[in-house]
């Protein structure tokens, strides 16, 4: 311990020296220094609640690390940095005086057209900043003043600059004296920050629903409508009438060949009902025509040239010809058949009275005389009846021809319209390949459009969800900085450690001063180095020296 | 001599340069009593008759401890003859110290044959004779080492109770080797803090090689730099 202490106290005066040009530089090197000042600004991450349940959830640790992290990059990224500078550097630029307008009119409100205006005045911004990166004289220095104020701007959240498990996190700003710059500079950078995040966030949205409109936009121009437009044109080219539309539509249905069959099939069927109408036709008419007694033909023929029946003249059934009292008239009564008393009420109501009076008739001749005036009335209006009767059965049976003959003209006709369909269907057959492909190509097209459409949809809706999705606000504004208390020099501190310092560099050197002294200052070292006893020492200062 | 007189002797060996040794001498402080009592009044060997006091470099002060020794010696309280020779031939002092007359001295006796009672010269008080260097300038290293630096010894040895010998530097002549083997002890001064301890080995090598036998080494000029108060708790 007192060698210790003898090799300090030694050397003391040199010691002390150095200790003292060392805590005295420093703290004259802080006095001197330039000082710099620092102010931040603290801000909050707000995520919106997640009340819709397709909203992504973006609070997990991990993301919100990966967002703060990013937040720091964009932060001391070069845009957002080299905006800062230009406008601390030269605050009466144009750029800088449109810049402000703007950002305080969105400040105040933020309504779309401010922040076009702002977004306006941030482009002519970056041009000013472009202008002086490209200046050879100003490029360089302002290169480098980018670089240190790069350094100078700190991210933090709380519990160091890694750790990101808070909503908060501040943005400190160190610059040089005056100090009113250090607040400016930090309330710039926040703005910046926060317009440049904005702007960040809605390109990339902006971008992801712009691609989809634009995909949807190239499909319907060159899928879509290529594809409806070659359809319409082979209908109103390929096609003779909008008809053929339907057949292909039931060609394409029922595949080729059964659809052709449905088709001729229909009218076959058509064919048919028209032959079994005009067969009974003309068995009705048979039947009729044997019922009237042979005698109205009068001799003409029964049959015609290609033996169908032919009808008698209703002339002959005239009083003139026909008197009342003609047997035909009196004596026959006709039968009529089933299908025509059910179609024809006039003869129904005919036989009826017919019936009736044949009734009375007998009745009469019961009670009188056969010439009996009233048994004559009643024979006559018998008589009368049946003239009825049989003029009605051959205007029926007229009837019946003119409906046998349309029926006949019919049944060609019909078969000419099938040979006619036949003769489309073949020509059509072949077009249906094509029609169904262009048919296929238009709906899935169709197809397609709709899914991007629902595409574009969601994007838009997400758009409109991430544009509202991490807002960030400012907690705190920037404050001016205390002018007593520079963020450098911190003098005090400063000063204590080079005292510190230089304590223990006077140590050393009193230490290695000693090392390297080989004079001999003590007995112990006498004995040590040479082994030789010190008989006796003379001090160099004594009390009363000279006395 | 008296004690206005080593009041003035005091007072110029200030001004040559000296001053921490002739005070010491002159005041016969107590280091220089516990040095004289170390070498004289050891309890387990014989006291040396004959003593020579060196110095490893020039300018230690060897001169200013054997005055010094040779006062204490010669006081009233140690009563001892002594007898002070100065082989410094290069650079006497001892003459200048007392204010006596250089020569004739040790290179008269030595060189010339000159009776050795005439050259010795009484000093400040009855028991202490001194002999200068004398007229050094054509003494020689062969010369002292003759028989007659032997015999002078011998014959003051014999004539005192104690033969001090201020011998110049050992690492500058070789007079002070030669010395050690006709004294009973070599004393080495060392000035503290400014000899360095391979030229103090050196010296002591050269003399063990002369067959001389080193006493011990008196640490002149030492310095305390702990002060007072801090060095008694520590």
């Amino acid at each position: 311990m007192r060698e210790l202490s003898r090799v300090i106290f030694a050397r003391l005066g040199m010691a002390l020296l150095i200790a003292a040009l060392i805590t005295g530089g420093t703290l004259y090197a802080c006095l001197k220094a330039r000082r710099f000042y620092r102010s931040s600004v603290t801000f909050l991450v707000k995520e919106p609640r997640p009340q819709n349940p397709t909203a992504q959830q973006v609070s997990t640790d991990r993301s919100l690390e990966v967002f703060i992290k990013t937040q720091h990059e964009l932060i001391k990224s070069e845009t957002v940095l080299a905006r800062t500078l230009a406008l601390l550097e030269a605050p009466d630029s144009p750029a800088a005086r449109n810049w402000r307008s703007a950002r305080e009119a969105w400040e105040k409100t933020d309504a779309p057209e401010n922040w076009t205006a702002l977004q306006r005045a941030l482009g002519e911004l970056d041009q000013e900043v472009e202008r002086r990166k490209e200046d050879p004289a100003t490029a360089s220095e302002f290169r480098e003043a980018i670089r240190r104020f790069r350094k100078r701007v700190k991210v933090e959240t709380p519990g160091g600059e890694t750790v990101a498990l808070s909503e908060v996190f501040t943005v400190t700003v160190t610059r040089p004296e005056p100090p009113e710059q250090a607040r400016l500079a930090a309330q710039l950078l926040a703005w910046n920050y926060v317009d440049r995040y904005r702007e960040v966030q809605a390109q990339l949205t902006r971008g992801a629903a712009d691609f989809v409109r634009q995909r949807r936009d190239a499909l319907k121009k060159e899928r879509l409508q290529p594809a409806e437009d070659a359809l319409r044109q082979f209908v109103e080219k390929d096609l003779e009438s909008p008809y053929d539309l339907v057949i292909l539509e039931q060609l394409g249905k029922a595949g080729t060949e059964a659809g052709r069959q449905i088709i001729v099939r229909k009218f076959q069927e058509e064919m048919i009902t028209n032959d079994a109408e005009l067969a009974e036709a003309r068995q009705l008419k048979q039947q009729l025509l044997e019922q009237l007694p042979p005698a109205l033909w009068d001799g003409g023929p029964r049959r015609d040239d290609s033996g169908d029946p032919t009808v008698p003249e209703i002339a002959r059934l005239d009083e003139t010809r026909l008197p009342d009292t003609d047997p035909i008239l009196t004596d026959i009564v006709t039968i009529i058949p089933e299908d025509t008393l059910k179609n024809n009420v006039v003869v129904n109501k005919l036989k009826s009275k017919e019936v009736a009076l044949i009734v009375e008739l007998n009745r009469l001749k019961v009670e009188y005389r056969v010439d009996y005036r009233s048994v004559r009335d009643k024979q006559t209006e018998i008589a009368q009846t049946r003239r009825q009767i049989l003029k009605e059965l051959i205007g029926e049976a007229r009837a019946l021809d003119i409906r046998i003959a349309t029926l006949a003209a019919r049944q060609g006709e019909i078969g000419s319209r099938l040979e006619q369909e036949q003769e489309r269907l073949n020509k059509i057959t072949p077009l249906l390949v094509r029609y169904q492909q262009l048919q296929n190509e238009v709906s899935m097209a169709r197809e397609e459009y709709r899914k991007v459409s629902a595409d574009l949809a969601s994007a838009l809706n997400l758009q409109e969800q991430e544009a509202g999705a991490i807002t960030i606000r400012v907690i705190d504004q920037a404050k001016l900085p205390d002018v007593k208390r520079p963020a450098f020099p911190k003098t005090v501190l400063y000063t204590l450690v080079a005292a510190g310092v230089g304590l223990l560099l006077a140590v050393a050197y009193a230490f290695l001063a000693d090392y390297f002294d080989h004079t001999l200052r003590s007995i112990q070292q006498v004995e040590r180095h040479l082994g030789v006893p010190v008989i006796g020492s003379i001090s160099k200062y004594r009390r009363g020296l000279l006395r | 001599m008296n004690g206005e007189n080593d009041e003035d002797l005091a007072l110029e060996a200030v001004d040559t340069g000296t001053a921490a040794g002739v005070a010491v001498a002159a005041r016969a402080e107590s280091a220089v009593e516990q040095l004289w009592g170390s070498i004289f009044l050891s309890p387990e060997r014989t006291a040396p008759k004959s003593i020579t006091v060196t110095a490893a470099e020039s300018r230690e002060g060897a001169t200013q401890v054997a005055t010094a020794l040779a006062l204490t010696g010669s006081s009233a309280e140690h009563g001892l003859r002594i007898a002070l020779v100065d082989f410094n031939v290069r650079r006497p002092m001892i003459a200048r110290i007392f204010g006596i007359r250089p020569s004739p001295g040790v290179a008269e006796v030595i060189t010339k044959g000159t009776p050795i009672d005439s050259a010795l010269v009484p000093g400040p008080n009855q028991r202490l004779n001194i002999l200068p260097a004398g007229g050094a300038a054509d003494a020689s290293p062969p010369l002292l080492q003759s028989r007659q630096a032997g015999e002078l010894i011998t014959r003051l040895s014999a004539d005192h109770d104690h033969l001090i010998i201020d011998a110049p530097a050992v690492n500058r002549s070789a007079i002070a080797q030669a010395l050690a083997g006709y004294t009973d002890g070599v004393l080495i001064v060392t000035k503290a803090g400014v000899t360095r301890r391979e030229s103090v080995a050196e010296a002591k090598k050269r003399i063990e090689y002369a067959q001389g036998k080193v006493i011990g080494v008196v640490l002149n000029q030492r310095q305390f730099p702990i002060p007072g108060f801090l060095y008694r708790r520590l």
